[in-house]
């Protein structure tokens, strides 16, 4: 597409959409969205959404109780819900699953505020939002065990 | 305020407290041994599950050692623990005049002297 193409496609665009069209954007949108395609805003990457029906999703193979129904190709899980102006923070996806496996949730944005910044964390569950200033950076990442209760820091403690 | 200004801790850490982040620390550094634990935060949290009520709370991390240049100029030492307060005017009222502590049933909480 050529940029007068693209000018003229965003403009109209813009001219059939509401001002505050971002608050009908499902706040999970993220989980239908491919792997890669995270960072960008979703009127930019139409292609890139999961569809319903998809001819390559395997299938439960025949003679199973389940013969024929579509297998889950993982995904999913809770994602942070984001607003439109966040910045998604990138991992490598060896170290997301270090991460998870450990029970540490990851730092995946950064949400600029008037007097400061949120620091959003995702856990699966459930996300944690860390408001706080734009002197320091956001944590990487922080411990499940400092966020509910204490059981899984204290298994290590003989004793307790 | 100026977002640059960096707010004085105005809280104290008990001793099950600090017993309680040092195992935060071993968590880190048990994950990240080419890039362990170095310097405590404190911050305020507000966590929110996919389905029921947010709630808020005092969360406990660390800031890892590639990350410590970074953050070195606000370092503040509270109880004998060096942390960065990461937090904002907003929520720093939380913090004012108590301990932070730590239970297993609770995990890290805060309460009155």
């Amino acid at each position: 597409m050529s940029q007068q193409n693209a000018g003229r496609f965003a403009h109209e665009v813009m001219r059939g959409m509401r001002p505050d069209a971002h608050r009908f954007i499902r706040p999970d949108w993220r989980r239908f969205v491919r792997p890669g395609c995270e960072g960008e805003a979703p009127f930019d990457f139409y292609e890139c959404f999961e569809r319903k029906y998809s001819p390559d999703q395997p299938r439960v193979p025949a003679g199973n109780s389940d013969g024929g129904q579509w297998t889950s190709e993982g995904g999913g899980g809770g994602g942070a819900q984001l607003p439109t102006n966040a910045k998604p923070v990138q991992h490598r996806p060896s170290q997301s699953m270090r991460v998870a496996q450990a029970g540490f949730g990851m730092l995946v944005a950064e949400i600029p505020l008037a007097r400061g910044r949120n620091c959003v964390y995702n856990f699966g569950a459930f996300s944690v939002v860390i408001p706080g200033p734009t002197n320091f950076h956001c944590l990487r990442s922080v411990p499940l065990a400092a966020t509910t209760h204490g059981q899984l820091l204290n298994d290590n403690r003989p004793g307790r | 305020m100026v977002t640059s200004d960096i707010l004085p801790a105005n809280f104290t850490i008990s001793a099950e407290a600090k017993r309680a982040i040092k195992d935060v620390r071993a968590q880190y550094d048990k994950q990240w041994p080419d890039n362990p634990a170095a310097v405590a935060c404190i911050a305020w949290g507000i966590v929110k599950p996919n389905d029921g009520p947010q709630s808020e709370r005092v969360i406990v991390g660390f800031y890892q050692r590639s990350m410590l240049a970074d953050v070195a100029h606000g370092i503040q030492e509270v109880s004998g623990v060096p942390l960065i307060f990461f937090t904002t005017e907003d929520y720093v009222g939380n913090f004012a005049g108590k301990v932070l502590d730590y239970s297993i049933e609770r995990g890290f909480f805060l309460r009155a002297p």
